[in-house]
């Protein structure tokens, strides 16, 4: 005999998310934002049921990770043919969609009870479709497709990536009963482009604020950048080498350090960072640093970089566009360009005393940032009072 | 009369050819005459012939060795490897119990390479070690196999041999120490062990004593020469009598004492044990021209250029058939070249290396007598019923408690937990589930035996075998206790995850006792008393060369190991008892190995298995030449088997 579920403290709602992108490891924003939303989730006492696309192939030890992380995972083998564009000029909104998605959500649906439908990315959507009226579905739109490549193109960025029209982004927008947008300025043009609701959700992560390191006299101060080697990342480190080259001076004052996949790309060849690779615990390399830097420009959505340093409570210098979504009326935070960017960096390495008030107001910009995401996560995946949420996390593989 | 030292000697038989095995059945003849010889075997090696009447030497298997261990603590060791893959299983125990090691062939790398791609690493390790032995010229090797893929065919000639590469004890894998290493100036057998006199053994192959007896190996180009001799006119030929042999008889030294000419067309490297025997005994001799021919002295032998000179080849047997002068100049020519070369009795260096004292075997962890199944000779007589472990709860045989059945009604989802059979067999047995929306979960002892392998991947193979999860526990276990697992999975009860459910308020399971499920086993039993056939399919998907896939249709995952050139087994069949296997079609044959027994399978012979109480079978099976029943690779087995598939018959219940 069944406990109604809403009398049953061990009952706990259960999400169907569906994500091309594997959650383990997390070593490019993506998928950094894919993980943190489900385990967020999962300590707001949902379980999780992960439908991976394939589109990034997967090794035995991301399989096992993300197995150890959420409660149920389906793998769809990877296709390298999956990837097509109908359209001589941009794709089609279900061009990159993956139909044996739809085959394992019909069935989950089925055999489960789920109370949530959670799709990642307007291009893998097309199972909302299929399911049932009465179960919300909303759609995580990560980016702005619509004219994606153009909006690159006038960066000064050849990023080729999935791009598409506003009218196909819009049928997208449609299947969700809410859409859900990295930042409030593509929220806005969201809401233009359709009628249902959309809701600002950013990258929420807790706060994990890492102590100051303390100042040694006379050692330069240590700057970081951490990032994967998307184009966005490399075109950015381009530009800040030019400038960086510009200023000798600079580089007699600071030390600076790259890590993340970017470190094995083109661009970090000719750099005059000291390229540290893939570093085993991020945590240790924040706490290394004494800045953390994010030169970012164009680009669209979300530099989940930015949120993450900002999370480790670390001094953080950042260009305007590498802010964007995530408010903050700090100086440092606003850099317009590298050569600002250079000006800030030289500001601090003579007077390493003002790291303190940065540090100080970075942490304030990511409470502020942390308390809205919190606000939206409320009111679309309200807390579960279960058994599960004081349960110890699941085991999964350090990242 | 005292005890005599017992050894065990670590090698390869035949069926399988070459130079190993040969060396393997003439050692333990000659080391026969002052040990008690125990030869061990790889569990998947094909059945042989070999000393099957000779008791003063004994034929095991590596499962024995692993039962029983303390049995052979004080046994001598002596490894007899071969350059391949074969001497894989050899390989990997001289790394826990190291004797001494001596290869015919002398290069081993082919088995090196092996031996790195059968660990994790490769091809890092394969590479780190080749820059260990070659240095720079390591380097540019390995970069050709990690970026191109691409090895040097004629890697073996530059690498170092264990003899000569001091290297080798100082190689990071420290795969064979170079103290272990057993390196005769030259291969030379002096004493023909046991080999009985000329004229008997003639008699007994009905050899009339004027005929020319011409023996010949089987290596090399046995057909075309039989074809080839054929062709000699009748006054040469009326005399001769042919006789092709593998290198691997145990009757070999009988057979050369008996022998007029020696033909031994062989394109290896390194001398022929024939060869070797012949030198002892002064015979005239027809060879390939190589190295170690020439290192014994140019005429000493009739050289062929190479196999396929065929027309040399015919006349030299005639020539040498139809002169007794001649064969007698060369056997002259060779015993006064043993002589003159101081050739040492192989086997006596062999005695005397193996006086020196070695450290008594390690003790092998015992193998947990998990759950699998048991391989056992229908046709042979005395078929013994093997009982399956587990507890009584899990039997079958207890019937007689049915208990409830599915409620009759429309197709549904129903939770099938445990051991759950192939698709075809639960629609057919319970025809109110609906397959496509049924999940199936594991349960805990079921987990352990599917992933004993790899605990650390519970969660990747019961995903691909496709059991949802969480696993299924017990009502009244310590969840705590139970989630203390090598594989960290999350577990339930099953009211539990009922409350996960849409519309899943049943569930059945199989070779297992949960609470509120029915148990399917009894059911089953009672639908059917004719038992069920399953036919076991290998189809992974060839555009993306899986190594590893599960058959739903079948129940069936299946693991081809390249490297060993074998398919490792696992059915889920859902029932406890006895199962048949069989090949579908003719002209094939492959070897069955399980934990208890090794048996070639063909259409005439079928195998019995034994699932345990999980309902689970597991072997490995390799393939073999129909007619000669030597070892063959993947790429024949995979083609065996997409031809003939297997044949899976439930027989009865436990």
């Amino acid at each position: 005999m069944h406990i109604p579920r809403t009398q049953d403290p061990s009952f706990q709602m259960q999400v169907l998310v569906t994500s091309p992108i594997p959650s383990h490891p997390q070593n490019h924003g993506n998928r950094a934002r894919v993980y943190s939303l489900c385990r967020t989730l999962q300590k707001r006492g949902y379980k999780i049921h992960f439908v991976y696309g394939g589109f990034e192939g997967l090794t035995a030890d991301q399989e096992t990770a993300m197995r150890n992380a959420w409660e149920h995972v389906y793998v769809v083998p990877h296709d390298p043919g999956a990837r097509k564009q109908s359209h001589r000029k941009h794709h089609m909104i279900d061009d990159w969609y993956v139909p044996q998605v739809s085959d394992i959500t019909n069935r989950i649906l089925k055999i489960w009870k789920i109370d949530v439908c959670l799709a990642n990315y307007v291009w893998f959507s097309r199972w909302l479709e299929d399911v049932p009226t009465g179960i919300p579905k909303y759609l995580d739109t990560h980016d702005m497709f619509a004219n994606r490549d153009l909006s690159l193109k006038k960066a000064g960025i050849d990023g080729r990536w999935y791009s598409t029209t506003p009218a196909e982004e819009a049928k997208a927008f449609k299947r969700a009963d809410t859409v859900l947008a990295i930042q409030d300025s593509e929220a806005e043009k969201f809401r233009k482009a359709t009628k249902q609701p959309v809701l600002t959700l950013g990258h929420y992560l807790p706060a994990q604020f890492l102590a100051q390191k303390p100042l040694t006299k006379g050692q330069k101060l240590k700057v970081g950048y951490l990032a994967s080697s998307n184009p966005i990342n490399q075109h950015s480190l381009h530009h800040f080498n030019i400038a960086l080259k510009a200023n000798p001076q600079l580089q007699e004052m600071l030390s600076f350090h790259l890590a993340g996949a970017i470190c094995a790309s083109d661009t970090a060849r000719d750099t005059l960072f000291e390229k540290l690779g893939f570093v085993e615990s991020v945590t240790s390399f924040y706490e290394e640093m004494d800045v953390v830097l994010n030169p970012n420009l164009g680009g669209t959505g979300l530099k989940i970089k930015s949120v993450e340093a900002l999370s480790f409570g670390k001094p953080l210098v950042a260009t305007a566009d590498a802010m964007v979504g995530i408010a903050s009326a700090e100086p440092f935070h606003q850099c317009k360009n590298m050569t600002a960017l250079t000006k800030a960096l030289m500001a601090l390495a003579r007077e390493p005393e003002l790291l303190t008030a940065l540090q100080d107001s970075g942490q304030a910009a990511f409470a502020r940032y942390a308390s809205a995401q919190r606000e939206t996560l409320d009111r679309l995946f309200p807390k579960q009072n279960t058994e599960a949420m004081k349960a110890e996390p699941p085991k999964e593989e350090a990242s | 009369m005292s005890k005599r030292p017992p050894l065990l000697l670590i090698g390869i038989l035949p069926p399988t050819p070459g130079s190993a095995a040969a060396a393997t059945v003439q050692t333990a003849l000659v080391l026969a005459q002052e040990f008690s010889v125990t030869i061990l075997v790889s569990d998947t090696a094909p059945p042989t012939n070999i000393f099957r009447d000779n008791p003063a030497i004994d034929i095991i298997r590596t499962r024995n060795l692993m039962a029983t261990p303390d049995v052979y603590k004080n046994h001598k060791r002596l490894y007899i490897l071969d350059d391949s893959y074969l001497s894989l299983f050899a390989l990997e125990l001289y790394q826990q119990a190291p004797g001494i090691i001596w290869s015919p062939g002398s290069k081993l790398n082919r088995l090196i390479q092996d031996y790195f791609a059968s660990q994790p690493g490769w091809p890092d390790t394969y590479g780190d070690w080749l820059i260990e032995q070659l240095g720079t010229e390591g380097e540019t090797i390995s970069h050709g196999l990690l970026h191109h893929r691409r090895l040097s065919t004629n890697l073996n000639q530059e690498l170092p041999s264990p003899s000569e590469g001091s290297s080798f004890r100082q190689t990071k894998a420290n795969l064979i120490s170079v103290d272990d290493v057993f390196s005769p100036p030259d291969l030379f057998i002096a004493a023909p062990p046991a080999a009985l006199p000329r004229g008997q053994y003639r008699a007994e192959l009905d050899v009339p004593e004027d005929a020319i007896l011409i023996v010949a190996t089987q290596q090399g180009a046995e057909r075309k020469a039989a074809d080839a001799l054929k062709n000699l006119r009748s006054p040469i030929s009326s005399k001769m009598v042919f006789k092709f042999i593998s290198e691997g008889e145990e009757n070999l030294a009988s057979l050369v004492c008996a022998a007029d000419i020696l033909l031994v067309i062989s394109a290896t490297n390194f001398c022929p044990i024939t060869v070797a025997l012949g030198m002892a005994q002064g015979k005239a001799m027809i060879v390939c021209s190589k190295p170690w021919s020439a290192k014994r002295g140019a005429r000493n032998f009739i050289q062929l250029p190479h196999p396929e000179a065929l027309h040399q080849m015919v006349a030299a047997v005639a020539a040498l058939s139809q002169d007794t002068t001649l064969r007698e100049w060369y056997g002259q020519n060779i015993t006064e070249s043993v002589s003159q070369q101081g050739l040492q009795d192989i086997s006596g260096l062999l005695k005397e290396r193996l006086k020196a004292k070695q450290p008594p075997l390690a003790v092998f962890e015992e193998r947990a007598t998990t759950a699998t199944a048991d391989a056992t000779w229908a046709s042979q007589q005395n078929t013994q019923r093997i009982t399956s472990e587990g507890g009584s709860e899990n039997r079958c045989s207890d019937h007689n408690k049915a208990g409830a059945a599915l409620q009759e009604g429309p197709r549904r989802s129903v939770a099938l937990i445990g051991a759950v059979p192939p698709r075809p067999l639960v629609e057919k047995f319970f025809p109110e589930v609906d397959w496509e929306i049924s999940p199936r979960f594991a349960t805990l002892d079921l987990a352990h035996t599917l992933c004993a392998d790899a605990p650390e991947q519970t969660a990747n193979k019961l995903a691909l075998l496709g059991y949802s999860t969480p696993i299924v526990r017990p009502e009244n276990s310590v969840k705590a206790a139970e989630e203390n697992t090598p594989f960290s999975m999350r577990t339930s009860s099953w009211s539990d995850l009922q409350k996960d459910f849409r519309a899943t308020n049943e569930a059945l399971c199989f070779g297992c006792n949960i609470n509120g499920a029915v148990r399917a086993n009894l059911l089953i039993e009672e639908k059917s008393r004719t038992g069920y056939q399953l036919n076991l399919v290998f189809n992974g998907d060839e555009s993306l060369k899986v190594l590893k896939h599960y058959e739903e249709s079948c129940g069936l995952f299946w693991q081809l190991d390249p490297v060993r050139h074998q398919i490792t087994c696992m059915i889920v069949a859902g029932l406890a008892g006895q199962y048949q296997l069989s090949l579908a079609n003719r002209g094939c044959a492959v070897l069955v190995s399980s934990s208890t027994q090794s048996l070639v399978l063909s259409i005439d012979q079928p195998a019995v298995l034994e699932a345990n109480n999980l309902g689970l079978l597991s072997f490995v099976i390799s393939a073999l030449d129909a007619e000669s029943g030597a070892p063959q690779t993947h790429d024949f087995l995979t083609k065996t088997l997409a031809h003939s598939g297997l044949i899976l018959e439930w027989l009865n219940h436990g």
